[in-house]
């Protein structure tokens, strides 16, 4: 189930999507909207270089294949440009080496079409996050009475000494880091285990369900919950 | 076929005419120098004729010139000699010898001629001419005509002997250049009626171990592969036609019952329904395209140095939990230090899809066990369990796509994660293949070269 959850909706987000076929623009645009995303279409890559350029968005949205310039020559142009907006590749090159080209031409997230829009929906925000957080320089994360010390790689719960395994710390920090957002397992994969693919049984589940038995299973207000057919989320109460 | 579409009668030809022409130089060649040496010969006779003549002028007079002259005609024989010795007035005062000179005045050196002889018939002649005394002077004449014979029977015998050879040379080409023009047409036929029957199984005749036979044998090899790949896409498309016609009318009948239904919570849970479905098959088509572009080589694959015991030791530690939630016990055994040169994405994949395999199939309260180990320039993973196995008669099918051995097709999973894990370790020039485990269940061997 897709719900709008804007994150600042005070200032709300416009994104520029870069995609030639019109029907898949829309609805695109559409799903955005649902989300309280403002948004812009370019139908190839110079419009979208010239869109790009002339006005500030907050996240580009890139397809690969386009005609006229393709996606990644017009990231790598913006980019030389020095202009540092997140983007998110759409391509249905699905492939592993097609991935890495993507993120060094200048993508900083990628997602094989076709996509989950809930998969979707957890990426933007947690690039957002990214570009509006100051990303390195915490210290200390939080969520509740939840507390992970970054530099002596300690967990505490209401003041009580967690001990989890290196992978288990680095789950935890990753979905403390995305606090109040939906962490897909397809995310958890790519960046807690790196691997760019899909396994065929519950791996990434299990772990979550052992991390859960660690950190809430003691504590009356569970903080790390599975969100219906989109993925997990820490957030403090329901 | 017209001779000059033909390459062996080509060959033949151009192979003669080489022979014929350093034949025609070898001929001028050897004519020349017998000619020459033969004639210096003669020239030499003259030479010492004319010295003895002239020795005997002065020593014994004109008495004993003659007398000299007559016992070298009674010597050599009339018709192949002439002298003739003149005054100072140039009158003939002696002449001997079947041949009639025309000369009268001293010339230097030797001079070749042709004179009639007594006998009527025309000779070539080296004539030399010489002083005797004040005012006499004399000619030699000697017949060339024995030379000529000579030099005659040679041209005959070098010519007869070339034309045979010549002729040999042609036979026994043209007779070459049937055999191979056989054999290309043996190719020629063969390949076009594999080209107008569409017959894949056909295979060229390999005879011998000529350069015919190796050539026979790879175009053998490039059917056998054609043909795999052909029953391949025949096969996939025969089994997407099957997987995913169940789906789409499993997928159509619930639109339909919906939309006829109508109802807010009917038409969500259809919605929902179709939209599992619809996961299914994309996750079903992904497989396939990579499994496709694997096993083609059309998948551009960046490889680099993976620590392969790392990884191994990673993925355990991803699946324990899955394992023991399902009743499993994961025993791991990994060398260190294990290298290969490959993708680790892919390779991850491969052992992922053989662990997924083992958790779908293996019941509670057995064991999964992975090992590996480097043998060689190899290195030898072992993934193996207490399940129920795979019949021998199916070990080799199970890696073909949407083998499933649950027949109902009750149980999870598409049938081609085996395929997919196949295609990555054949890209990675490596081979899979099932045994029996020591387990009770099935033992999966990949042996993959070491880096």
């Amino acid at each position: 189930m897709i719900l709008p959850r804007p994150l600042y909706p005070l200032n709300p987000m416009k994104i520029l999507i870069v995609e030639d076929d019109p029907a898949a623009a829309v609805l695109l645009q559409q799903g955005l909207a649902g989300f309280g995303f403002a948004s812009e279409i370019a139908r190839d890559g110079l419009e979208g270089l010239e869109k790009a350029r002339a006005e500030s968005f907050d996240l580009w949205l890139v397809d690969i294949m386009l005609p006229r310039l393709d996606g990644l020559s017009m990231l790598r142009n913006l980019r030389g440009e020095g202009l540092r907006t997140p983007a998110l590749i759409l391509s249905a090159l699905g492939e592993v080496d097609e991935r890495v080209e993507g993120l060094r031409a200048g993508g900083d997230d990628y997602l094989v079409k076709p996509y989950a829009f809930s998969e979707l929906q957890a990426r933007i925000e947690a690039l957002l996050r990214r570009a509006h957080g100051t990303p390195g320089m915490e210290t200390e994360l939080a969520v509740g009475d939840l507390k992970v010390d970054l530099l002596t790689r300690k967990v505490f719960r209401a003041g009580q000494e967690i001990f989890l395994k290196p992978r288990e710390f680095r789950l935890l920090e990753y979905l403390m880091r995305h606090a109040g957002q939906v962490v897909t397992r397809t995310m958890l994969l790519e960046n807690v285990w790196d691997y760019y693919f899909d396994p065929q049984t519950n791996v990434v589940d299990v772990h979550i369900s052992r991390l859960r038995q660690q950190i809430d299973k003691y504590f009356p207000l569970p903080l790390l919950h599975t969100i219906r057919g989109e993925g997990y989320m820490m957030r403090p109460g329901e | 076929m017209k001779f000059r579409d033909s390459a062996p009668l080509r060959l033949v030809t151009g192979l003669l005419l080489v022979y014929l022409c350093s034949a025609a130089l070898i001929f001028f060649f050897l004519d020349y120098r017998l000619t020459s040496t033969l004639t210096k010969g003669v020239d030499h006779t003259l030479s010492e004729e004319r010295s003895m003549l002239q020795l005997q002028y002065r020593d014994n007079g004109t008495d004993g010139l003659y007398r000299a002259i007559k016992s070298e005609i009674e010597s050599e024989g009339s018709q192949s000699h002439g002298f003739r010795i003149l005054d100072s007035k140039n009158h003939i005062t002696y002449q001997a010898g079947g041949l009639a000179l025309p000369m009268v005045k001293l010339f230097p050196g030797i001079q070749q001629t042709r004179v009639e002889a007594s006998d009527g018939s025309t000779h070539t002649v080296r004539v030399i001419s010489f002083n005797l005394g004040k005012d006499m002077s004399g000619f030699v004449a000697v017949s060339m005509e024995p030379v000529l014979v000579l030099v005659n029977g040679f041209r005959q015998t070098f010519l007869l002997t070339a034309g045979m050879v010549s002729l040999l040379a042609l036979l026994l080409g043209i007779w070459l250049a049937r055999r191979f023009l056989a054999r290309i047409d043996a190719f020629n036929r063969h390949t076009n009626l594999i080209v107008q029957s569409g017959d894949l199984s056909s295979r060229m005749p390999v005879v011998g171990s000529d350069e015919f036979s190796v050539l026979a044998g790879n175009m053998n090899a490039m059917l056998e592969r054609i043909e795999k790949l052909v029953q391949g896409i025949r096969q996939v498309s025969d089994n997407i036609a099957h997987d995913l016609r169940t789906p789409l009318t499993r997928l159509r009948a619930d639109v339909q019952v919906a939309l006829q239904q109508g109802g807010e919570e009917a038409h969500k849970a259809a919605l929902e329904r179709v939209h599992g479905e619809l996961e299914k098959m994309q996750s079903i088509f992904s497989s396939l395209l990579a499994i496709s572009r694997a096993e083609s080589g059309g998948m551009p694959v960046k490889r680099a140095v993976v620590d392969f015991s790392e990884l191994l030791t990673e993925l355990v530690e991803l699946y324990t939990p899955s394992a023991e939630e399902h009743g499993l016990v994961l025993h791991a055994e990994v060398a260190d230090g294990l290298l290969i040169y490959g993708n680790r994405q892919l390779l991850a994949q491969i052992i992922s899809n053989l662990l997924d395999n083992a958790l779908k199939y293996v019941p509670a309260g057995s064991e999964i066990r992975l090992q590996a180990q480097r043998q060689e320039s190899q290195i030898k993973v072992v993934v193996e369990d207490g399940g129920p196995g795979i019949p021998p008669t199916m070990r080799d099918k199970v890696f073909e796509r949407f083998t499933r051995l649950d027949p109902s097709r009750t149980m999870a999973g598409s049938g081609l994660g085996l395929s997919l894990a196949k295609a990555f370790v054949e890209l990675h020039h490596g081979t899979i293949a099932i045994t029996k485990s020591p387990l009770g269940g099935s033992a999966f061997i990949l042996d993959l070269p070491a880096a």
